[in-house]
């Protein structure tokens, strides 16, 4: 992780600052490092991101909801991860093809939960 | 209008009464509530109510308060009761109801329909049974009760009625026979399993799956 993005989460953890912390950690998460470091979290704040941004009444979970994904196609590792909590989404949401709004919601408490293993 | 495995348990009433909020319609005579836990003597109950018209239109707006008030997810809901008032062609119910309906399918596959349609509705589907004296009967089921099975029901009593004209679009959809004659007898409403052993005769297990699954799709009532 690069250390401008490290001092920056910090300061956003530390500050805890509640109102659209999801999308502050979103765009921390653009740095890859900070990415692979914290897949979960920021794979979450990340979706939360791409839904608040798509237009329409349902969406279908997919990794390519969140573009900057493929970047990480060819590991293993982070995608396995990202598949975790797809899973989870889907769990929490019933199925794969979903109200924009519920996979909102979903998102960002997932976000929170991540959150709270990271602090 | 929840499952109980989606509520919460309140223990502060324990030590001094707590408030607990629900929200409440009264439609076609029955009660639909909503809330984030089971109703306790001990706790407080603040219920906010109002009156519908139809118990569809209770259930689909306390969908939509359920989700907003008590972060409520679809899954989360009485899926019988949602599909007893037929609110199935829900974008955030498709999914959920259909897998109810394969899962009922495989039931009834395994056992005769009466047993099976019995166990269905007297079980929850988080697989708790409910107490018919519980309280949270009101909460789990009495819209998918009164429409089902009187009680302990036989296979007679479960009728589940088709619209006719439906049920042929749907065998000539999936015959792709083209499109079937328009509309011209009227509503005609038959019995489900007289007509899926009628049409069991020309279709494969996978087409009549298929079948089922369209006509499940917001066209089965149960009468």
């Amino acid at each position: 992780m690069s250390a401008e993005a490290r001092a920056a989460s910090r300061r956003v953890e530390a500050a805890f600052c509640g109102e659209d912390l999801e999308l502050h950690v979103a765009s921390l998460c653009v740095d890859a490092a900070y990415f692979r470091s914290r897949v979960e979290l920021c794979f979450s704040a990340m979706l939360y991101a791409a839904l608040l941004k798509t237009r329409g009444g349902s969406v279908r979970l997919r990794p390519a909801l969140v573009g900057e994904l493929s970047r990480f196609r060819e590991d293993g590792r982070v995608m396995r991860r990202v598949s975790n909590v797809l899973r989870e989404l889907r769990a929490l949401l019933g199925g794969e093809y979903v109200l924009r709004e519920d996979a909102m919601r979903a998102a960002r408490r997932l976000f929170y939960k991540y959150l709270e293993r990271v602090l | 209008m929840v499952k109980r495995s989606a509520l919460v348990e309140v223990r502060e009433c324990e030590r001094q009464p707590v408030p607990v909020v629900y929200l409440a319609v009264r439609a076609e005579d029955m009660w639909f509530v909503v809330g984030k836990a089971r109703p306790e003597s001990a706790c407080m109950p603040v219920t906010f109510f109002t009156y519908l018209s139809t118990a569809k239109k209770a259930v689909e707006m306390l969908i939509e308060y359920g989700k907003k008030i008590f972060e409520f997810f679809p899954p989360q809901f009485d899926i019988d009761l949602i599909r007893a008032v037929d609110l199935c062609n829900r974008l955030d119910f498709v999914q959920l109801c259909e897998k109810r309906w394969k899962r009922a399918a495989a039931r009834r596959g395994g056992r005769d329909a009466a047993g099976a349609h019995a166990a269905e509705h007297s079980r929850l589907e988080d697989g708790e049974v409910l107490p018919r004296e519980d309280p949270a009967d009101l909460h789990a089921a009495s819209v998918s009760r009164r429409f089902a099975l009187s009680a302990e029901g036989s296979a007679s009593n479960t009728a589940f009625s088709v619209d006719l004209q439906i049920a042929v679009d749907c065998l000539f959809k999936v015959k792709r026979g083209g499109s079937a004659p328009s509309r011209v007898c009227g509503v005609v409403e038959v019995d489900f399993e007289v007509l899926r052993c009628l049409v069991s005769r020309w279709f494969s297990k996978e087409e009549l799956e298929e079948w089922e699954r369209c006509l499940w799709r917001g066209h089965v009532r149960r009468g």
